[in-house]
């Protein structure tokens, strides 16, 4: 193999690494002072963002790989996240056409919507599996956590992807 | 450059098709409705995996711990005044009821041996790390790190300093997932110290289990302390839960001794030693 492409190899890890640390940070709890822990969604923030710039980045195939893991070490029904992160990425890969090239308030509030149906549809379909009524407030909390952190998650993908090797016509991505 | 024509089983997979999402989805419908059906279908990579993955988690969750640990004290300073006089007053009501607890305990032991009854609470027990928090949104589950020498059991029942956490529900050869009572498939019989009035605890996925299956004409009061009942067999006698409360409509429920914010270190129960000897 050619040094240039060990070169592009090694610079194309650093995302991925980047992403696999935000993606550990979805199995933590953070305590909110005088509120209680909550479960900020890290992974739908990593989905989103790179659904919308470097689609290639989350091939589905990766997503349902980390959302099994993440309901295996999590105690959640198997399936139930890899169900989600897939539902979503192709919702915002329908919906990267009107996000690229926006200013960062709209790709926000195009992440507020996301993070909503996202909400909405994990409360209703572990609802139905668990044939229990799920209270809604802890993801109201995790959600407002997530919005609020999205310009730090946003920030740091974004320079973790400035390493990516500029594409030649040889390894061309077309996203 | 992207070859036209057939995809390859990749690009199904990748991303350049949207039939291998599509695809993907089907499958994970599938495995969700497969651990709605038969929820212990997956027990076994759930073990597997959380072996695997427990250093990690362990590595991830220290510094984490400790910011969280340290929020929670600067929030606290501006009670600890307050604390200090509380605790010196309780300080100096313990000392007095340590006092009659030795006699109680002492006339107890002689009641027992004019009964000829030998009946044990001491328990053996495992101490073992909190992994990862109980921070999921739904599972209120934790996993702990254990020792495979002391062969911890299914169902054993799990402490913090304070009263009861949970049980064990799964286990690894390094790990140990824990079911809170917070969760909402515990149930935990429990029965108020005091009366010996009996009631389940179900958990909520919040932090107030609700009290259910009360007598009709149950009386509860609220402070009411709670232990476990041994009733079911899962969870021994005496283990301490929490005190009765009651939320905005009146239902009766438990503030628990246990905190779960703030689980470092857990105890696992072995077994009970003693045995109820007959007359």
């Amino acid at each position: 193999m050619d040094s240039d492409f060990m070169h592009m190899i090694a610079r194309g890890i650093v995302p991925f690494v980047v992403m696999f640390v935000v993606y550990l940070m979805g199995f933590m709890s953070f305590t909110v002072p005088l509120w209680g822990g909550a479960e900020v969604p890290f992974m739908v923030m990593t989905v989103y963002y790179c659904t919308v710039y470097r689609v290639r980045l989350v091939p589905p195939f990766l997503l349902f790989i980390a959302g099994v893991w993440f309901d295996l070490l999590s105690g959640l029904p198997v399936g139930m996240s890899a169900f989600l992160l897939l539902v979503t990425r192709r919702i915002v890969y329908e919906q990267r056409v009107y996000l690229t090239g926006q200013s960062f308030a709209v790709l926000w509030m195009g992440f507020v919507g996301t993070l909503a149906m996202y909400a909405v549809l994990q409360w209703a379909v572990f609802s139905v599996l668990s044939w229990h009524i799920a209270s809604p407030l802890p993801l109201i909390l995790g959600s407002a956590l997530g919005v609020l952190a999205f310009p730090v998650i946003a920030l740091i993908l974004n320079l973790s992807q400035r390493t990516l090797p500029a594409l030649t016509s040889q390894y061309s991505a077309v996203a | 450059m992207r070859k036209k024509g057939k995809p390859s089983t990749f690009s199904l997979f990748s991303g350049q098709s949207s039939a291998g999402g599509g695809l993907l989805i089907l499958v994970s419908v599938v495995f969700m409705i497969l651990s709605a059906v038969r929820p212990h279908s997956f027990d076994f990579m759930r073990r597997g995996v959380s072996d695997i993955f427990a250093p990690v988690l362990q590595a991830a969750n220290m510094p984490l711990q400790k910011a969280s640990f340290f929020l929670h004290g600067m929030t606290q300073l501006a009670q600890l005044q307050a604390d200090n006089d509380r605790l010196q007053e309780e300080n100096e009501d313990l000392r007095a009821w340590y006092q009659m607890a030795l006699l109680l305990d002492s006339e107890n032991k002689s009641l027992r041996d004019l009964l000829n009854l030998n009946i044990g609470y001491d328990f053996e027990h495992m101490s073992a790390r909190v992994l990862s928090d109980a921070g999921n949104t739904f599972v209120k589950t934790v996993l702990i790190k254990i020792d495979p020498r002391f062969n911890p059991k299914k169902n054993a029942s799990v402490l913090s300093g304070q009263g009861l956490v949970g049980r064990l529900v799964e286990i690894g050869n390094e790990t140990a997932r824990v079911l809170l009572v917070t969760d909402v498939n515990s149930r935990v019989p429990v029965a108020v110290e005091d009366t010996g009035q009996h009631a389940i605890m179900a958990g909520d996925n919040d932090g107030l289990p609700r009290l259910i299956h009360l007598p009709q004409e149950s009386t509860l009061q609220d402070g009411a302390r709670l232990v476990t009942s041994g009733y079911g067999g899962v969870f021994p006698y005496g283990l301490p839960v929490g005190t009765v409360t009651r939320d905005g409509d009146g239902t009766p429920r438990v503030a628990l001794y246990a905190q779960f914010d703030r689980l470092r270190i857990v105890r696992v129960l072995l077994g009970q030693k003693g045995v109820l000897n007959g007359f």
